[in-house]
């Protein structure tokens, strides 16, 4: 039990006297060399201008679909409308007597 | 003071554009975002890319740059995120992988153990096990991940990895503590297994 809390001790401490990692600035050739490795760089406020126009477009799309729909039922709905007011308007005029 | 002054010139002149200065930013910061990023990531190829995006990301969002925090503290989290932002690709890759898997052939199944790491900073007569560390740090959750590794891996304090992760000291201590029970128990584990 004992070694094995040593060994695990041991173990934790291993990383003690670390250094840094080494890295050679040529293994970034395309932030040191921007000629050759030309960056596709999109700005942040593109980004959010992309997003803005995406969202107009869908909202656009969306008020058309509403009103293609609505369109049409309150299209239907107003025709019963009239036959409603029309029927009702004959009857009325049966029943009165010259 | 001084120092305050010079930073704030310099990063008038990374805002300006200057090719001078962000050669000196490169030429300043490669190792400690190398390091982190190889410290999180545990593999060199994989902080050699995520270092070129670090730097790219700071190129382009230095505009944006507030100064609400140090250069240093603002370059370490950009560090930490790409860092995290990897790691997390990488598993859900793993598990596309792991269902594509049951579908398919045996071996496309991943290894759930991956080959050790060994950092090219610890001292030679640890380097076995530091790389068993390493193994087991590759297992805790993010957060905690992420602490331990700025503290033991790039030796911040308390306080600027508290500034980096943007939380408090006490969250810190809290995240240090609880690394430090699971890798306690990771390695009993471990040595249950292989070391008896």
């Amino acid at each position: 039990m004992n070694s094995k809390k040593q060994w695990i001790r041991e173990t934790m401490e291993s990383l003690e006297g670390i250094h840094r990692a080494q890295s050679d600035l040529l293994v970034f050739p395309k932030v040191m060399d921007p000629f050759r490795y030309p960056l596709k760089i999109t700005p942040a406020r593109e980004h959010r201008q992309r997003w803005q126009i995406a969202a107009g477009l869908a909202l656009l799309v969306t008020l058309n679909v509403f009103s293609l729909v609505f369109y049409d039922r309150f299209t239907a709905a107003s025709q019963n409308t009239e036959k409603i007011i029309a029927s009702e308007y004959l009857s009325y005029l049966d029943t009165i007597q010259f | 003071m001084v120092n305050l002054l010079e930073e704030k010139r310099f990063i008038e002149n990374l805002k300006n554009g200057e090719p001078s200065a962000f050669n000196m930013l490169v030429d300043q910061y490669h190792d400690r975002v190398f390091n982190t990023a190889i410290g999180l990531l545990q593999n060199g190829e994989d902080a050699k890319d995520v270092s070129q995006e670090v730097f790219i990301e700071v190129l382009c969002s230095i505009p944006a740059f507030k100064m609400q925090s140090t250069l240093t503290t603002w370059i370490y989290r950009i560090t930490v995120q790409k860092s995290l932002e990897w790691i997390r690709n990488k598993n859900r890759k793993k598990r596309f992988a792991i269902f594509i898997s049951l579908f398919g052939k045996e071996d496309q199944i991943q290894k759930t153990d991956p080959a050790p790491f060994y950092h090219p900073g610890v001292l030679l007569e640890n380097k076995e096990r530091a790389a068993i560390l390493f193994n087991a740090i590759g297992r805790l959750p993010l957060n905690q991940r992420t602490a331990f590794t700025l503290h033991k891996v790039e030796l911040l304090s308390y306080t600027e990895i508290a500034d980096v992760m943007q939380v408090s000291i006490p969250s810190v201590e809290s995240l240090m503590h609880r690394a430090k029970q699971n890798l306690q128990r990771l390695l009993a584990d471990y040595y249950e297994k292989n070391e008896q």
